[in-house]
């Protein structure tokens, strides 16, 4: 089979560089192991979260101007992340993925136990605040579902309180997942967001909140309002007249997940074709030139132009032995690791091999024994000299490398 | 993906993904959903077979939880290793006349009017379900007066005369009940310049037998199989087949589930779409299509077990080369009928509420027909929604001059 592209990868990155291709026109086409990571999203979006000394940062456009040359936005160019922020909001809109957030200015999100993390974008309808410190309400109802062990009521309750918040806890029976509680290692969120995707449930919630909140002025629910409806959190605004928000759970993400297939929906509508549960296992060269791939259920595909979009360590993109250290699986890709030590004993230091990935020239084409390869590129969390954790610029690296991609490909 | 460890289970970092997936655990709470009952399990088991529990049976070894886990953990295989290693459960008449669809099968047609329309009276299935704890409400697929072997056999001399060869595996189901998806695969593959013969003997690829715990008698047919496909192999014949559960039957199950070597055939063992579709990319290989032929709305249904062999674009890909065909592209889901699965009165609830889902996207879809690989899927479509299902060879051989 033939395309334009072939992008190995379908998590957050290999999907939008598949949707700015699909939409110029180009025929595209997404090969992928499995699920991807967004299977763990927060239901926020980093572009540049904290300095060096892990202080938020108010406006990251200034502070991206300050980064290393080896970083990914440098390699974009810092004048240019405004412009390709604004086309990442766009194709999150295309996908009719509401999300709040300006690219000067950051906000702040809460976490699931409850802490405030600062980002760019952030889900529509999570509990999101402009500072670090407070909100604009003084009381708030948090409520949980009984047996459900991925969300930390009294947890969040006394982080918010830190936030001289008034919070009272409480507990919803939904009497159709009481059986569920027999294997409670498999009550996860999504069985949640599924009994939730039914009227008669979100009519159950409705009763319990208008019963229990009391005054409360805020109604706050573990992120799994339903995988496939889109009007449950308005349903229950309406249903217990009071601001409803969601604070994200343990994964799996339901917003991740619902991030995903929206995706993934626009990428098909727009013509895009996606292989799912194929890893690459070979492939051709012929002049410098990637020809073709072939993946583990036999398929081989040949395309102008590859994107390599396949993660860091948890994706797959990046893996590592004793013997030889970090390595590209797929073409043995040019690794760049800037300290010689990986890891530090503490854990919450900042680990150098997370700063370890692919090498690439300055427009993402991927060096092979210091050679970029002519018609293969990398985006997203395969690509060295940031450190996403540290930074919180996972998804931002994520989108805006893909799109820059995505124009180094249509230009040619 | 590299192997970390001997044991596959150990691969599972603990993503929880497979279970978001999990066509049984969405509509069954008593099932404890692919990660506690594959990997999670298997750890247990390992230390003895009181950690067996019986609800794996529930499992309807679609392997979606295969195709969704990013590393490579074999949780299907796991599943379905552990049932046939310890389960308790002892297939009973049910089991055996669900799963021994070639004695059944031969059987039947040769009275098939009279089993047809027996099956089809509603006193009667309310009888097999007393009885033999098959749900009444399902209907059974018909079974042809006279089997594809048969035609077949009449077919020799004509095929012959190609001087390209290839062994179709055709299955129970075109054998048995459905001989025109057989002929109009005869049809296409002579219109590339194919003749077609059968395997010098051909047994029921065994997918039913497995599921039903006859492992035994499963073993046997398989290495039969085996045998005969490794003949035809030597002999430089391609083996083809419609079905897209036998093909995965014969290609991943049988070293999978019961173990056995079958690496030397298994590259020679090919799906009809894809046969068909990387013959006409080569440049030398062309279909005449009937200008006359009516436009028809298709709806592609992407089986289970299509999924887990990473070929479903094949079959969209041959049915977007039909000018005649205006394609639609339904989401990847579970029918929910499994094989036998969905014949199991137990099993009949959550077998229509897992393609409920499937079944509205089919009426919303506005489709003539819908088009599909695997046999089991086209009942249960057909049974659940008002549209006619045919294999996508059979809709090529139908647009063809």
């Amino acid at each position: 089979m033939r395309y334009d592209t072939v992008i190995i990868g379908g998590g957050l990155s290999g999907l939008i560089c598949g949707i700015e291709l699909a939409r110029k026109g180009k025929q595209a086409a997404i090969v992928a192991t499995g699920h991807s990571t967004l299977h763990f999203s927060s239901g926020s979006f980093g572009l540049l979260s904290k300095d060096s000394n892990g202080n938020a940062i108010d406006n990251p456009l200034e502070a991206i101007k300050a980064l290393d040359a080896n970083h990914p936005y440098s390699k974009i160019g810092a004048d240019r992340v405004a412009e390709l922020a604004d086309v990442a909001t766009q194709c999150l809109n295309i996908a009719e993925i509401a999300t709040n957030g300006s690219t000067d200015k950051n906000h702040f999100i809460a976490t699931p136990p409850g802490t405030l993390r600062c980002c760019w974008r952030s889900i529509d309808g999570m509990l999101t605040s402009e500072c670090s410190n407070s909100f604009d309400f003084k009381s708030v109802a948090l409520f949980n579902f009984d047996g459900f062990i991925d969300f930390y009521t009294e947890f969040i309750a006394s982080q918010l309180r830190g936030f001289s918040l008034e919070v009272s806890c409480h507990s919803v029976e939904i009497p159709e997942l009481v059986v569920r509680r027999d294997n409670p290692t498999e009550m996860r969120s999504t069985t949640i967001a599924r009994a939730l995707d039914k009227i008669e449930n979100i009519e159950i919630l409705a009763k319990a909140i208008n019963d229990k909140a009391g005054e409360a002025q805020v109604v706050i629910l573990p992120a799994v309002l339903g995988l496939y409806r889109k009007d449950t959190q308005a349903l229950l605004e309406k249903a217990v007249n009071r601001k409803v928000l969601t604070i994200n759970t343990v994964p799996p993400s339901v917003e991740g997940i619902k991030m995903e297939r929206a995706l993934k929906s626009v990428f098909k509508a727009m013509g895009g074709t996606i292989f799912t549960g194929h890893t690459v296992v070979n492939h051709t060269v012929e002049d410098n030139t990637i020809t073709s791939i072939t993946t583990s259920k036999d398929v081989t595909v040949s395309a102008e132009h590859f994107v390599l979009a396949t993660g860091s360590f948890i994706g797959g993109g990046l893996d590592s032995t004793h013997q030889e250290g970090i390595f590209e699986p797929i073409f043995g890709a040019d690794i760049e690791q800037k300290e010689e030590q990986y890891t530090l004993i503490d854990i919450f230091e900042a680990q150098p091999f997370m700063c370890s990935g692919v090498a690439t020239d300055n427009s993402f084409k991927v060096l092979k024994n210091g050679t970029a390869i002519d018609n293969l590129y990398a985006c997203g969390a395969i690509l060295s000299g940031y450190n996403p954790v540290k930074e919180g610029s996972g998804a931002g690296v994520a989108m805006l490398t893909a799109i820059a991609v995505a124009e180094n490909i249509l230009n040619r | 993906m590299k192997q970390y460890s001997e044991h596959n289970f150990e691969q599972c970092t603990k993503c929880t993904v497979c279970t978001v997936y999990c066509p049984v655990a969405t509509v069954n709470p008593l099932y404890p959903g692919p990660k506690q009952a594959g990997p999670d399990g298997e750890r247990l088991r390992r230390k003895g077979p009181q950690f067996f529990d019986e609800s794996l049976n529930m499992c309807l070894n679609c392997k979606r939880c295969e195709v969704a886990c990013p590393s490579d953990v074999r949780i299907g295989d796991i599943i379905q290793s552990a049932r046939i290693k310890y389960s308790a459960k002892k297939p009973g008449l049910r089991e055996f006349t669900l799963a021994n669809t070639d004695l059944v099968g031969s059987m039947a047609t040769l009275v098939a009017p009279v089993v047809n329309t027996t099956l089809g009276l509603k006193p009667v299935r309310q009888v097999v379900e007393s009885v033999m704890n098959i749900d009444h409400r399902r209907i059974f697929p018909k079974y042809s007066f006279g089997t594809f072997e048969g035609w077949m056999r009449k077919q020799k001399k004509a095929q012959a005369q190609y001087q390209k060869q290839l062994a179709y595996f055709h299955g129970c189901y075109v054998n048995y009940n459905n001989p025109p998806l057989g002929q109009a695969f005869v049809k296409v593959a002579n219109a590339l310049g194919y003749g077609v013969q059968l395997l010098d003997k051909e047994k029921c690829c065994g997918v039913a037998l497995i599921s039903n715990g006859f492992i035994k008698k499963a073993t046997k047919q398989a290495k039969s199989n085996i045998e005969s496909i490794r003949k035809a192999t030597k002999q430089s014949l391609k083996v083809v087949a419609t079905s897209s559960t036998c093909t995965f039957t014969l290609k991943d199950e049988y070293h999978h589930l019961l173990g056995l070597e079958n690496g030397d055939i298994r590259e020679n063992i090919d799906l009809a779409v894809r046969f068909i579709y990387n013959l006409l990319s080569d440049g030398n290989h062309t279909l005449k299509f009937n200008p006359e032929a009516p436009r028809i709305r298709v709806a592609y249904h992407t089986p289970c077990h299509l999924e887990r062999l990473g070929w479903s674009q094949y079959s969209i890909e041959l049915l977007k080369l039909i000018p005649s065909v205006e394609l639609i592209q339904l989401e990847s889901q579970c029918c929910g009928i499994a094989g036998t699965y969905g014949f199991k009165k137990e099993n009949y609830k959550t077998s229509q509420e897992i393609g409920q889902p499937l079944f509205n996207a089919i009426e919303e879809s506005e489709c003539d027909i819908v088009a599909t690989d695997c046999e089991t899927c086209k009942w249960q479509i057909e049974m659940s929604t008002s549209k006619k299902v045919l294999h996508p060879i059979e809709i090529l051989a139908s647009a063809l001059m």
